[in-house]
């Protein structure tokens, strides 16, 4: 497993790189000029979904499955490594931005509450499940250049369905009941995404 | 000692192709040559063997045991060259194989950058400035550096010059030296197993030809030249392939010894290289 | 020790081995003794099969011109020296009797062909 999530992030290092200069701009202008931290927090999702096509991208246009899936390791882990890079770079985008949010306000930049800070925590981790949960087994079993258009469309869509959970949870402070339900729904997604993509890689043939 | 490989009566249909009934068995310090013209099914055969696509039936094991049971375990002893070179084309040759590293056991850094030595090649170059053959090069390279057992290669040396072939006829004589790893190498180009190949096993059109030793094939068989006179029926049943012209025939028997001594006089009979026996049998009787 | 493969040959490559490692025990270019090189390390490098060599190994050892000692690996073996004369004289009765049958199909009588060996001897 440690190979090939050592693998995911050499790939996506200049991905991840831009991330960091990015999300500092964000976290700066928006935190300390606009006092709005929740929006830049739904960047997230997009971050995430950028750096896990693009392995699936860089990997399909040079046919690099047939060498990964001859070397040493098994189908279920490369799919279990996709999830697995996924969740870590949620939580690496997520640290940056509460480093900058906690830095800011400790050197007294920002006051402590900044609107939409913990709803957009919330939102962003829903969003980054809910596209990570489709777009891995529709990118296995149909491959990432088939399924480039259905990402696309679910990407915008999840962007504006953003807004929706907001309002419907009125989570622009903290979620309420409806957000503690989404949260273990999106957990769920996933386990069952994760069950359909080890089946569908299992039958791929390279 | 267990074989390196086992295949038993292995069968795949894909897409329009099937490959029927292969078997084949490699013992641990040879060399076998897979042949076959170009969509004969080695590649296939390959990709089965790694577990890239799946079989319909059969069997196939590896140092004894079947790949799904010990896939991680099994790979880590099997270098593989791939007709196609599928490492990423933008990336320097050493970032491509930073990646690939971690993933064996006993990878060795100091034979790799040995090997990548020999082969002149520049660790900072991209994939995409190498030519076909430093291809084959680089993928062998990463393939021979981590203690493998069993190197599979599919044509391997199609896209290479004769200087560099002759050096990997001589780099696997060595790899297999011990008597303890093996070699398979897929190619049409039938020259380069001539000397080395311990075994040969022959495909065509998803069949199966043969698979044993070379000396015995080559023994076996027998080119056979003679006026049209002689070709009647019952000569014809002799040859697996036979081609004429208006002075008389030239074809291929299976069985040598018969027909020397059945058809002493008036047929010429000569040795039959690997190369012959591939063209008269995909040729068949014209 | 010499080895010289020819792939024009009609003669396969294990005979062309063991004929001329033969010649040079019945020469006695190689000695009683003589520890010939191991089958793998002769194969790679003459870049032939590990099974050709190999045969030609069995097939002197058969005939008595080497042993093998098992995890050492194969020696000339000492030769009689009445066995050895028979054998080179083998060797030449052999390719006679080739001779012999090609004279009688084609019509050539004994004092012709002992003729012609008496002409060929004086050159």
């Amino acid at each position: 497993m440690k190979e090939l999530l050592q693998r995911s992030f050499f790939l996506q290092k200049k991905i991840i790189a831009f991330e960091i200069v990015f999300m500092s701009f964000l976290m700066f202008f928006g935190d300390v000029f606009l006092r709005n931290n929740g929006v830049f927090l739904r960047i997230i999702p997009s971050l995430v979904f950028l750096s896990v096509t693009y392995v699936d991208q860089l990997d399909e246009s040079t046919n690099y499955t047939r060498v990964l899936n001859s070397l040493p390791t098994s189908r279920k882990n490369i799919v279990n490594a996709k999830y697995f890079s996924a969740l870590i770079l949620y939580f690496f985008n997520l640290l940056i931005v509460l480093g900058f949010y906690y830095g800011f306000v400790s050197i007294g930049w920002i006051d402590h509450y900044v609107t939409g800070f913990w709803g957009g925590v919330f939102v962003s981790f829903v969003i980054s499940g809910l596209l990570v949960a489709i777009s891995i087994p529709v990118t296995i079993i149909y491959s990432y250049s088939k399924s480039k258009f259905i990402n696309m469309i679910m990407f915008i869509m999840m962007f504006n369905f953003s807004n929706v959970i907001i309002t419907t949870t009125n989570s622009d402070t903290l979620p309420n009941g409806v957000g503690y339900v989404m949260i273990p729904t999106v957990l769920i997604m996933l386990f069952l995404s994760r069950v359909v993509s080890i089946n569908a890689y299992l039958r791929k043939e390279f | 000692m267990d074989s390196i490989l086992k295949i038993n009566n292995l069968s795949k249909k894909y897409g329009d192709f099937s490959l029927e009934n292969i078997s084949l068995n490699l013992e641990p310090g040879y060399i076998m040559g897979f042949i076959g013209p170009n969509g004969a099914g080695k590649t296939t055969t390959i990709k089965l063997i790694m577990n890239l696509i799946q079989k319909d039936s059969g069997e196939i094991k590896l140092f004894g045991e079947n790949l799904s049971d010990h896939e991680v375990k099994i790979k880590d002893r099997i270098g593989f060259v791939y007709d196609q070179c599928s490492y990423y084309e933008t990336f320097k040759i050493k970032d491509n194989v930073k990646l690939i590293a971690p993933f064996y056991s006993k990878w060795n850094w100091d034979t790799f950058d040995n090997y990548l030595k020999k082969f002149k090649l520049n660790p900072n170059q991209k994939l995409s400035q190498l030519s076909q053959g430093m291809k084959i090069k680089f993928q062998l390279a990463i393939a021979l550096s981590h203690d493998a057992d069993l190197l599979l290669m599919d044509e391997p040396t199609s896209g290479l010059d004769p200087v560099f072939r002759s050096e990997i006829l001589d780099i696997l004589k060595e790899y297999i030296e011990q008597g303890e790893r093996s070699v398979l190498f897929s190619t049409h180009i039938t020259t380069d197993l001539e000397k080395i190949a311990d075994y040969v096993t022959f495909i065509n059109d998803g069949q199966m030809v043969f698979s044993t030793d070379k000396d015995s094939i080559l023994e076996q068989y027998a080119i056979v030249k003679g006026g049209l006179e002689l070709l009647n029926e019952e000569f014809k049943t002799n040859l697996v392939g036979l081609r004429k012209n208006s002075f008389g025939f030239e074809g291929l028997t299976g069985n040598r010894d018969r027909m020397k001594t059945r058809y002493k006089e008036g047929v010429m009979i000569e040795r039959a290289s690997l190369e012959d026996i591939m063209v008269y049998t995909v040729g068949g009787i014209r | 020790m010499k080895i010289l493969i020819s792939n024009a040959s009609q003669e396969p490559i294990y005979e062309q081995i063991s004929t001329q490692i033969r010649d040079q025990i019945i020469k006695g270019t190689l000695e009683e003794g003589f520890l010939l090189p191991s089958i793998r390390g002769l194969a790679r490098e003459l870049q032939i099969s590990v099974i050709t060599t190999k045969r030609s190994y069995e097939e002197l050892e058969k005939e008595g011109f080497i042993e093998t000692v098992p995890g050492k690996g194969s020696y000339v073996a000492p030769q009689n020296l009445s066995l050895l004369k028979e054998k080179k004289l083998k060797i030449i009765q052999d390719k006679l009797s080739d001779i012999v049958d090609q004279a009688m199909m084609l019509g050539v009588d004994k004092d012709e062909i002992i003729n012609i060996i008496k002409i060929l001897f004086e050159d």
